[in-house]
């Protein structure tokens, strides 16, 4: 008998630390699961695989998950109505300073379907920008064409809320700013997928410009790039306004990327900085972008630009 | 070996009490008997940029934490009274003295940690498109001033985090 209790007593002490240590397991995985809602790039969270042989204790989950996001999505739409705006009226020719305000922390996160839209957007306007890219690669040296190309092409978008910069909850505004490692990353606040639905241009011309931001003047500087922008800066008259020194705010990045993205994305209105008579040159400027190398050449073909070197055959 | 023991323990004790007499020390517990005065008032200010690039608009926040038991949040424009409008169509919002608001302590802390914060951060910012600028008010009248970038990690993000909060409060 005292045997047998000394067996058990030492099958119940090997036994016991594995039972814990896979409930502790299981708690941490399912932490994990709860915590991973906040999604960067392209991902899209919480989206589940339908499975043909699921049991049906997970198919009715799954019917809860649906009336759950039903819920949700109903939610979201009320919320969004009610969301209020700050900015001019939509008859105005003239952009402003305009967003729909969030609510806070507890605004919710927007919809798969609307996601997408922002996200379809987003890499259309990354797409646009190489285009620009294409479209002036002879006005530019080829090291900074790559360099520009290589800052858009890194460039990800994360979806709203951000714990990061939770104050952007309140807002509708996008903001180019940087991830844990350094890297170029555009946020958006929560009011943002309202714009985009009741101003889908201007929303794409936003996110657009977050997109040129990544061409900015200082980031250029900073990266040891040689900049395009410094004749349209001239052009401008903002040829002294680079603000890349230490506590300063960069005036002529804004320049470069509005210019660039109502190049790419109309906002359906007029940017202050190029309209009436006394921003005519600017209109210009914006219009036809002086750029460093100006002798527009024709754009050969890879074959005949071969034949075209020296020892060639023509 | 125990008197070695001894010996060790003691050298360790006089090097301790050494260092508090280095001037740098000193200096160091001064500046925190002169900075003990308590934060009673923030302002923050996500500045956008010049209207002519019809980017996005200004952000002001301030918190006054000298009146009331409750901290006084405002801002400009009123992001909060926008998100939270009253049922009966006013145009005030949450914030108001009769509301459960932030309790003055906790405004403080919270000053107090983000002073911390900025105090610790040494980064500056150049070619900033986003500029943050804090200013918190001492007691005694004295201030703490910092202006950054929102995409530069660090001290930025804390006052994000502040700002939300005094928003959601």
């Amino acid at each position: 008998m005292r045997r047998m209790r000394g067996k058990v007593s030492v099958l119940f002490l090997m036994v016991f630390p594995l039972v814990l240590g896979a409930s502790v397991g299981i708690f941490k995985w399912m932490e994990g699961r709860k915590g991973s809602s906040v999604a960067v790039g392209t991902a899209i969270p919480g989206r589940k695989v339908a499975s043909a042989s699921k049991p049906a204790a997970a198919r009715a989950e799954s019917d809860e998950d649906a009336e759950a996001q039903k819920l949700a999505a109903a939610r979201r739409q009320e919320i969004e109505k009610n969301l209020v705006s700050f900015g001019p009226a939509d008859s105005a020719k003239t952009c402003g300073s305009f967003e729909y305000f969030g609510k806070g922390e507890s605004h919710p996160s927007p919809g798969h379907a609307d996601w997408d839209q922002i996200m379809k957007a987003f890499r259309s306007a990354k797409a646009d920008l190489g285009k620009f890219l294409i479209r002036h690669r002879w006005n530019m040296t080829d090291a900074t064409r790559e360099a520009l190309e290589v800052r858009v092409r890194e460039l990800r978008i994360q979806r709203p809320p951000t714990l990061e910069e939770p104050d952007l909850a309140w807002r509708g505004i996008g903001t180019l700013t940087r991830d844990q490692e350094g890297k170029p990353l555009v946020r958006l606040g929560a009011g943002f997928p309202k714009l985009f639905k009741e101003r889908p241009a201007r929303a794409r011309f936003e996110l657009a410009r977050l997109v040129a931001q990544v061409w900015s003047p200082c980031e250029l500087a900073a990266a040891k790039v040689e900049s395009p922008w410094n004749p349209l800066l001239q052009c401008l008259k903002l040829g002294s306004a680079l603000g890349c020194g230490a506590g300063q705010y960069s005036e002529a990045a804004w320049a470069v990327s509005t210019v660039v993205a109502r190049q790419v994305a109309s906002p359906g209105c007029e940017i202050p900085a190029f309209q009436g008579e006394a921003n005519v040159a600017a209109l210009g400027c914006a219009n036809s972008i002086p750029f460093p190398l100006n002798a527009r050449r024709a754009d050969p073909s890879p074959a005949v630009a071969a034949l075209q070197t020296p020892g060639g055959a023509l | 070996m125990t008197r070695k023991l001894v010996g060790i323990v003691s050298l360790f004790v006089l090097a301790g009490c050494t260092s508090l007499q280095n001037p740098s020390s000193m200096e160091a517990l001064k500046a925190v008997e002169a900075v003990s005065s308590p934060f009673v008032e923030a302002f923050v200010e996500f500045a956008g940029p010049d209207a002519r690039w019809a980017g996005p608009a200004s952000l002001v926040v301030r918190v006054d934490t000298r009146q009331s038991a409750v901290a006084h949040v405002t801002s400009q424009p009123a992001v909060r009274a926008m998100a939270h409008p009253p049922a009966d169509g006013t145009t005030a919002g949450r914030g108001l003295a009769s509301e459960p608001g932030m309790p003055t302590p906790k405004a403080r802390a919270l000053f107090s940690e983000l002073a911390t914060q900025m105090q610790a951060d040494a980064q500056s910012f150049s070619g900033c498109l986003y500029p943050v600028r804090v200013r918190l008010i001492r007691q005694d009248g004295s201030v703490l001033e910092k202006h950054g970038c929102r995409s530069h990690q660090g001290w930025p993000q804390a006052v994000s985090k502040a700002v939300s909060t005094f928003l959601a409060s």
